[in-house]
């Protein structure tokens, strides 16, 4: 077998998974699932709330812990495995929340924004590379650009100083042919190692996962048990299995990798994503996957069918912390049917 | 600070010493600077400072920058001096020039790499339009003696990884489907617009096309390999090189750069380009290196990091033509110019 490139497998659940479970991942759930990490030998461990460094909000939910103390209890299990976090400008700033960060000994800062606005991400790049630490940029709903906007983005990303440049499926909306495309593109004209972050909701986590190493990812994400937003993430366990099969040389040790699965079904038994007609049509209309619950409670609350909420957000091409538009669509439709059926009273 | 400035200000003299009789032309003249706050603006004012302190030139010197009023406030010991002018304004809607102006240096440009994927019509705009403004501002006056361009050893493309060093009249190839082409194609521009004012005006125009430089003023932040490599080591490493550390790189201290660009704006020719940056070749591994060694402990040097098709390439300057005509020379050897940039970035951090 011709030499493969090292693969560095990045290991996102106590931050991808803070969406399943509301945010409410505790400290106790943190060091567990760090030290299982640590043991499997993934190269980061990222750690906070699902939206990233900031974010915990009445907006989009509130983290039970403070980030702080998930980071520093996170990085007290850590040895080889780095600890990184996801950071969306506008969320996290610069002087407090990445300040914050620096004390807690995150080592890695993957600044991320919705795929077609790169210059947000500048300051916040430039900011983790003059002190010293290592930035990447991350385009997220990568689905929602060609491939020749996601270069121009990625590029622009690596002129700020990133040092890595993570595509996200954010919707689960991508078959891998999109990714052979995309991922092959960037690998091609980028300086920088490129990386795949999937989600589940087509079911082609994995499928998706192993196109963009075949297209010349270098970095891979995933989730133990696929413990994410939506319908989750590529599952750790598995990842682990079709790299190894594969022959991509890893940090990781392969039995310890096959554990955390083990480990995340204990810890967070009950907000374990799975496959539902709500993902599958989140996955279909291209809508970020951590919407998956606001989307819900609000077609409750409003009496309307979540799927036809997931649809009209797609149609407006409703992105990543444009949380406030769901509640607006689902009373739109609310009226919408009340206007069909005069009789019934409006929710 | 002190400290600091007294290093810089050593360069300065060091390298003036035994060769003011090349810029005597310059002696009670009008200097006109456009983008004179970046790294070779403020290396000219130091220069400039010690010619007239010590050596009476009577040098007045008009500095025109976006940034004029905030670098006085930064560096005082430039912004006090009375025979300086800072004038602050945007190139592209340059008028007019002081009416005793005879020399120019036309260093104002986006040079910074960021802006070339972020803003890339911006790069476009400032450095081909502002050029143009200046060329016509400058036809306006009565006793211009020379214009220097500063362009870029960009423009001549990618240099063959075969060739060792590339003289001035090397035409390599440049992609203009590549939006990151922008800088050296707006450099490529503005020396063409250049042109043109030499044949309608027949404007005193020389133009530097210049490499790859270290030194004080010299901002780590951008992104460029031995700034990159610089400030990685200040903050604990590790020193992250994309590819094997093959790619060849040559680099000048500030106080050479300067001194080559006063000594173009007399000695240089008419309608002549010249290469400007040191000849000797050094490749990444080896400068990572040049830069550890004054780290204890000594960061970690990482190599291939980026992807595995990352090319190794090459730019260095054949500088012949500027060594006869220029007497340009490398007065400070690179492991001294290293040494010189890390104190100075040493002793700015801890003042």
């Amino acid at each position: 077998m011709p030499d493969k490139p090292s693969i560095t497998v990045c290991d996102a659940t106590l931050r991808d998974g803070s969406h399943a479970c509301s945010h409410q991942i505790t400290l106790e759930q943190v060091r567990t699932y760090a030290a299982a990490s640590e043991a499997a030998g993934f190269s980061f461990l990222e750690v906070g709330h699902g939206n990233g460094l900031g974010a915990s909000s009445l907006q989009v939910g509130e983290s039970l812990v403070p980030e702080g103390e998930m980071l520093r209890a996170a990085k007290a299990c850590l040895r080889r495995t780095k600890l990184s976090v996801h950071v969306i400008p506008g969320f996290a700033t610069i002087q407090r929340d990445i300040a914050g960060a620096l004390d807690a000994g995150v080592d890695l800062f993957r600044v991320g924004c919705h795929c077609t606005e790169a210059d947000i991400t500048q300051r916040h790049i430039g900011h983790v590379r003059s002190v010293g630490r290592e930035a990447w940029g991350v385009l997220m709903m990568s689905h929602m650009a060609s491939k020749d906007v996601l270069l121009e983005e990625a590029k622009k990303m690596q002129s700020y100083g990133a040092q890595g440049i993570v595509l996200m499926d954010s919707a689960g909306a991508y078959f891998p042919a999109d990714v052979t495309e995309k991922i092959g593109l960037l690998a091609s004209r980028l300086d920088v190692p490129v990386g795949f972050h999937a989600h589940d909701n087509l079911g082609l986590s994995i499928a998706n996962s192993l196109a963009a190493l075949e297209a010349g990812a270098r970095i891979i994400d995933g989730t133990a048990k696929g413990f994410g937003a939506g319908a989750g993430n590529a599952p750790l366990e598995l990842l682990a299995a079709v790299l190894r099969q594969r022959g991509y040389p890893t940090s990781l040790d392969f039995y310890r990798a096959l554990d955390v699965a083990g480990v995340a079904e204990k810890l967070f038994a009950g907000s374990l994503p799975g496959a539902s007609d709500i993902t599958i049509v989140s996955g279909l209309a291209g809508v970020f996957s951590g919407f998956a619950k606001p989307v819900q409670r609000a077609a409750t609350q409003l009496g309307v069918d979540p799927r036809d909420v997931f649809f009209e957000l797609g149609r407006r091409k409703v992105v990543g912390g444009q949380e406030d538009i769901i509640l607006e669509v689902a009373n739109e439709l609310a009226r919408r049917q009340a206007g069909a059926n005069p009789g019934s009273p409006a929710p | 600070m002190k400290a600091a400035l007294d290093l810089v200000r050593a360069d300065a003299e060091a390298v003036l010493s035994g060769r003011t009789a090349r810029l005597d032309a310059l002696r009670g003249q009008h200097l006109f600077i456009s983008g004179g706050t970046g790294f070779l603006g403020a290396w000219l004012l130091e220069l400039a400072a010690v010619l007239n302190a010590q050596h009476g030139f009577g040098l007045k010197l008009t500095v025109f920058s976006r940034n004029a009023r905030d670098f006085a406030r930064r560096w005082p010991h430039l912004g006090k001096l009375d025979w300086i002018h800072f004038q602050e304004g945007d190139i592209r809607y340059l008028a007019e020039l002081p009416r005793d102006t005879r020399y120019i240096i036309h260093a104002a440009a986006l040079t910074d790499r960021r802006l070339f994927a972020s803003q890339p019509g911006a790069v476009a705009e400032t450095n081909g339009l502002g050029t143009l403004r200046i060329l016509r501002a400058a036809n306006l006056l009565e006793d211009l003696q020379k214009f220097v361009l500063l362009s870029s050893g960009l423009v001549y493309g990618r240099q063959p990884w075969e060739t060792p060093a590339i003289a001035e009249n090397f035409a390599g190839p440049l992609r203009c489907d590549e939006v990151t082409s922008v800088y050296a194609e707006s450099k490529r521009y503005a020396e063409v617009i250049a042109q043109c004012a030499i044949s309608e005006s027949k404007l005193p125009v020389v133009t530097l096309r210049p490499f790859a430089f270290v030194g004080p003023y010299q901002s780590l932040q951008l992104p460029w390999a031995v700034t990159d490599f610089i400030r990685d080591s200040l903050n604990g490493g590790p020193i992250r090189i994309m590819g094997d550390g093959a790619t060849v790189r040559s680099i000048l201290y500030g106080s050479d750069f300067a001194f080559w660009v006063l000594s173009t704006l007399v000695n240089g020719r008419a309608r002549e380009t010249y290469n400007v940056g040191s000849p000797e070749p050094i490749d990444l591994i080896s400068l990572a290196r040049l830069i550890t060694r004054h780290f204890t402990p000594a960061p970690e040097i990482r190599t291939g990091v980026g992807q595995s098709g990352h090319d190794r390439n090459r730019l260095v300057p054949v500088i012949a033509k500027s060594a006869h005509d220029l007497g340009a020379a490398v007065t400070v050897p690179l492991p001294v110019a290293i040494e010189r940039t890390i104190a100075w970035n040493r002793l700015i951090q801890s003042s």
